[in-house]
């Protein structure tokens, strides 16, 4: 025989219980572990409220947040739209009267510099001054530079009439470029349709006729 | 494991779940005594094993609602307090084998056959359950002794019950080579 049997095993295993000293459990064994249990729930309760608060507190936040949002976007919004429409409506008036401008620059014969008088001047100076405190956009400013090239070209002799306006159409045709990308890139865009008519300008010209 | 639970202490954990934590002391009293002998099994000192017991209830109010009536309050507890005194003992750093540590070695030992005489065979086996560590100890005791079965036993441990009969086969290898050596050191003596 050279194994163990299961009926040995347990013959020895209860004689082992018979002798062994089982643990006496101690009177104030279970207060203890109920004075535990207390502790232990106090103190759950305790983070159990702190939790609540940090919760309502979270959540209160959050609340005010969305308000604060929610309040706003809609103002956002109408800025956003203002903008747009505002830029639409500039934009092609001011390639138009910009078209008109080097055209008559170009053909000087057709429309020959004015002769500038002291009236006219003062004039010009009144209106620049105008101009800068108006200037409060780009566009206005683009309006301000092409009034004051205009003043200085009525002032000057031929030859440098010529290299001037040399450099005037160069930077037309930079703003021409310019103007091009811009009206093609909010064709392509997948800007709403509305926005995107508002471009053309021969209808915004119609369309404020 | 299902058979053993009891009605009245399920109704009793819903109303502590519920609220009424005083009943709890009701499980305290019952299996105090079991619980603290588990724990004094696998951890020699009396106080070590009286303080794992405690925590042990104490772990098991404070998870009672993650408590899924698949095995008996006792099992559960146990469970609880099996893996509190194995953290003890490794806390501790108490030098203790475990069995899957101990390599097999059944296949090579000797035809020497065991004493024919069954008091003599239980009175080696009883020396021979001495040198093995508490894990086994406690495993042959709730398996040979408490005849729980082997799934009550795996869900106390946090083992597979095949792993635990392979676990069963390899003590009993140990217990067959320790009997052995034994008789080998009183031939030399």
């Amino acid at each position: 025989m050279n194994e163990i049997k299961d009926r040995d095993l347990c013959e020895a295993l209860r004689r082992r219980e018979e002798k062994r000293r089982h643990p006496q459990v101690p009177t104030d064994f279970c207060n203890d572990i109920m004075h535990k249990i207390g502790e232990e729930r106090s103190h759950v309760s305790h983070h159990q409220k702190i939790r609540i608060a940090a919760i309502a507190l979270a959540a209160a936040a959050s609340l005010a947040l969305f308000f604060l949002f929610a309040w706003q976007k809609p103002e956002q919004e109408k800025n956003i739209t203002e903008v747009k429409i505002a830029k639409t409506i500039i934009l092609p008036k001011e390639t138009k009267r910009l078209e008109k401008k080097t055209s008559q620059l170009i053909n000087p014969r057709q429309s020959p510099p004015k002769r500038v008088t002291q009236k006219t001047s003062h004039q010009h100076i009144h209106q620049s001054t105008i101009d800068v405190q108006m200037a409060e956009s780009p566009i206005d400013s683009l309006q301000y530079y092409i009034d004051k090239i205009e003043r200085e070209l009525a002032h000057v002799d031929e030859s440098l009439y010529i290299e001037r306006m040399n450099q005037v159409i160069q930077a037309d045709d930079r703003l021409q470029r310019i103007v091009n990308q811009f009206i093609l890139n909010r064709i392509t865009s997948d800007e709403k349709p509305q926005t995107v008519l508002s471009t053309n300008p021969q209808k915004q010209e119609d369309n404020e006729e | 494991m299902n058979e053993n639970i009891n009605i009245d202490e399920q109704r009793r954990i819903r109303r502590i779940i519920d609220g009424k934590h005083g009943e709890y002391a009701y499980f305290v009293r019952k299996y105090s005594q079991q619980v603290l002998d588990f724990t004094s099994r696998m951890i020699t000192e009396s106080m070590d094993a009286e303080e794992v017991a405690q925590d042990a209830f104490v772990k098991a109010f404070r998870s009672l609602e993650s408590f899924t009536f698949q095995s008996s309050f006792l099992t559960w507890v146990c469970r609880i307090a099996y893996h509190e005194s194995i953290n003890r003992l490794r806390h501790k750093k108490a030098h203790w084998l475990d069995i899957d540590d101990i390599p097999l070695t059944g296949d090579e030992m000797s035809d020497e056959e065991l004493p024919t005489d069954s008091e003599e065979r239980i009175q080696r086996l009883e020396e021979a359950i001495d040198v093995l560590s508490p894990i086994e100890q406690m495993l042959i005791h709730l398996y040979y002794y408490e005849k729980k079965t082997l799934r009550e036993i795996a869900f106390i441990m946090d083992v597979k019950p095949n792993a635990l009969a392979n676990r069963l086969h390899r003590i009993r290898q140990k217990l067959l080579r320790i009997i052995k050596d034994k008789e080998n050191e009183r031939d030399q003596g």
